[in-house]
């Protein structure tokens, strides 16, 4: 096991154009570090500079103690499970497992006792004669990390593992890696667009958007107190309302000097009850309710604009009712109209 | 649903017709001629056509000249397919890994003899393995070798009837193997190259295994194709030296169109298709293992 930094790192392609610009992060010894942003946005990019398997235009990776800029995927220690599992299809999962041990000439009784154990650990035994073609979906994904264990290496890269399988599994899925995770006390990187698997599994959390390295903190605090307006739109489902309201200024308490600013506020934290004097009023419209079993999203036209909220109301609501709701302070968060940067509000 | 149906056989019909007209029907002919003993005299006077029954193939299974024949197309089956199969392999990996911009142009040239008729592709052969005056032996006296009389003498014209039909064969199979190449995905190679596979077990671990159900393919193209070796002898050589060219298909023909025996000449092309029938079973019930996806 071994710490993973990865400092300044930039890729530009050939014909210019950057894919990363300006990437600092770092995974601990043992940590699970979890990469998260839209598609395009450079980080599975990211795990293949740091697997090797493409090389960086300015910038160090470092694994250990050891630089590995201009080593070989195969002496860098890393292991990776693709997307799409990336099983050899004319391989039994057994000869899938033993790959990386065969071509570096391992015994072959290590070799099968190791299989075993990892096939064991996994819970696929009963799979090692077959074909990736006869496996299920959740048993595919199983022998890719079981092939990526199998060589016990310093970290784990994981890129999108779980996105092509359906969500119950996929959720089954994610609890077992990070059982899995604790068990092995292994570094890993896990790479997905799902704000919400990065939510309930990393430790800490690198958003990355455009290239760029927009926030790295604890799932909690990203949650909390997003960054920027890219972060606290992006991360959290249904999607944080943004409004632009001078009215709300002297109720938000704007730290002076400061320019104008826009407003957000996550569905779930409006009520439909006053809470204290200093809450936010908001008087809308209903355009459309959604029953999401225990709570209803409502959707308001506001002179502002449309808002989405998230509510446990206490009677019937009909569509075309004029409603009002509270937002509690502290609830509210506040970013730089022109530079979309947080802005921390007096408390 | 009879109507349906009906309509059905409709569609099929014209292609049936063809079928019947062109392999059916004459492949019954054949069969019923090979029991025979028609020949040149059975035209002139029909009492001189017998049913002769088996008599044909017993003649030919003690016909040291069909023996020969046979062995001279196994020879280029055998040494020919494995040859083009490896050739097909090389350019198609070695096409993969020079400049995009030249690819199409190698790739053109090595499909080319694909394309051009087989008689005038043995034509230039002809020139070109002239004893004193073609360009093969003009380059082996440049590396000061010796003249070899390649058309000449029995082991030699084999030998280079082999090499021009590999020659014009293995660029339809470069081709079909590009293709199937393309088809393996990255992302195994970035795996492999993760676990610490170099570029020869890329290629022995993962590229030829994938390639493999279309090797096996090709294989077949290939065997039954030289299996019906007639061109490049007839031209080249008219299947001398001392007979030692004269394929299967070559010996049938002399016999059917030559020699007007074509009693005799049913019999082997009846033989000949009975082999290549045996092999695709053959190769059918032992491709084991990974069939593609």
């Amino acid at each position: 096991m071994a710490a993973l930094e990865i400092e300044h790192v930039e890729k530009i392609l050939r014909g210019g154009q950057a894919v990363l610009r300006d990437v600092s992060c770092s995974a601990r010894d043992g940590e699970l570090l979890v990469v998260v942003g839209p598609s395009g946005c450079g980080k599975s990019t990211l795990l293949r500079l740091v697997a090797g398997l493409e090389s960086v235009t300015r910038g160090v990776i470092r694994i250990g103690e050891r630089t590995v800029n201009e080593l070989p995927p195969q002496q860098r220690d890393v292991a990776m499970v693709f997307q799409n599992h990336a099983l050899y299809p004319h391989m039994t999962v057994y000869e899938n497992l033993a790959f990386g041990l065969r071509v570096r000439g391992t015994p072959r009784a290590r070799l099968d006792q190791r299989v075993r154990l990892v096939a064991a650990q996994l819970g696929i035994e009963a799979m090692l004669k077959r074909f990736p073609r006869e496996l299920s979906g959740g048993q595919r994904q199983r022998t890719a990390l079981g092939r990526a264990m199998l060589r016990n290496p310093s970290v784990f890269l994981l890129d999108e593992p779980l996105s092509s399988l359906d969500a119950p599994l996929r959720a089954e899925l994610r609890r077992e890696l990070a059982a899995l995770h604790r068990s092995l006390g292994a570094t890993m990187v896990y790479v997905t667009h799902d704000q919400s698997e990065a939510l309930s599994l990393g430790q800490r959390m690198v958003v990355l958007a455009g290239g760029r390295v927009q926030q790295i903190d604890t799932p909690a605090h990203v949650f909390q107190r997003p960054a920027n307006r890219f972060v606290a739109g992006f991360v959290g489902w249904p999607p944080m309302n943004f409004l632009t309201a001078d009215s709300f200024d002297d109720v938000a308490r704007v730290p002076a000097g400061q320019g104008a600013l826009e407003y957000g506020v996550r569905p779930e934290c409006f009520s439909a009850r006053p809470g204290g004097g200093d809450d936010l009023q908001l008087t809308g419209r209903i355009e459309r309710i959604e029953s999401q079993g225990s709570e209803w999203d409502l959707e308001l036209t506001h002179r502002l604009g449309r808002v989405l909220a998230r509510l446990r109301p206490e009677r019937t609501l009909e569509v075309g009712e004029q409603i009002r709701l509270w937002v509690a302070r502290g609830h509210l968060h506040a970013f730089d109209l022109t530079s979309g940067a947080r802005v921390e509000l007096k408390p | 649903m009879k109507r349906k149906r009906s309509t059905g056989a409709l569609f099929v019909l014209p292609a049936l017709v063809l079928l019947a007209v062109f392999v059916f029907i004459p492949l019954i002919g054949v069969l019923g001629l090979s029991l025979t003993d028609f020949g040149v005299y059975s035209l002139a006077d029909s009492a001189n056509l017998h049913v002769i029954g088996a008599a044909n193939y017993w003649h030919l299974l003690r016909d040291r000249e069909a023996w020969q024949a046979l062995e001279t197309t196994l020879v280029v089956v055998v040494v020919g397919v494995p040859a083009t199969l490896f050739l097909s392999l090389v350019s198609a990996l070695m096409i993969e890994s020079i400049a995009e911009r030249w690819r199409g142009m190698f790739r053109t040239a090595l499909f080319v003899p694909v394309v051009c008729s087989t008689v005038a592709i043995a034509i230039s052969w002809r020139y070109l393995l002239n004893t004193r005056f073609g360009l093969v032996n003009h380059l082996l006296a440049l590396l000061g070798l010796g003249a070899p009389d390649w058309l000449g003498s029995p082991h030699l014209a084999i030998l280079a009837i082999t090499i021009v039909v590999v020659w014009k064969g293995f660029g339809y199979g470069m081709i079909i193997v590009s293709a199937a190449r393309k088809e393996i995905p990255d992302e195994l190679y970035d795996a492999a190259r993760i676990e610490g596979a170099g570029v020869h077990q890329r290629l022995l671990r993962i590229t030829v295994p994938m390639l493999a159900p279309t090797l096996g393919l090709l294989a077949l193209l290939d065997v039954s194709g030289y299996w019906q070796l007639f061109a490049e002898p007839y031209v080249l050589t008219q299947g001398g030296p001392l007979g030692s060219t004269t394929s299967l298909l070559l010996l049938m023909y002399e016999r059917g169109f030559r020699w007007w025996r074509w009693g005799a000449a049913s019999a082997i092309a009846v033989a000949l298709t009975a082999v290549m029938w045996l092999f695709a079973w053959v190769q059918r019930h032992t491709r084991a293992g990974w069939r593609g996806e």
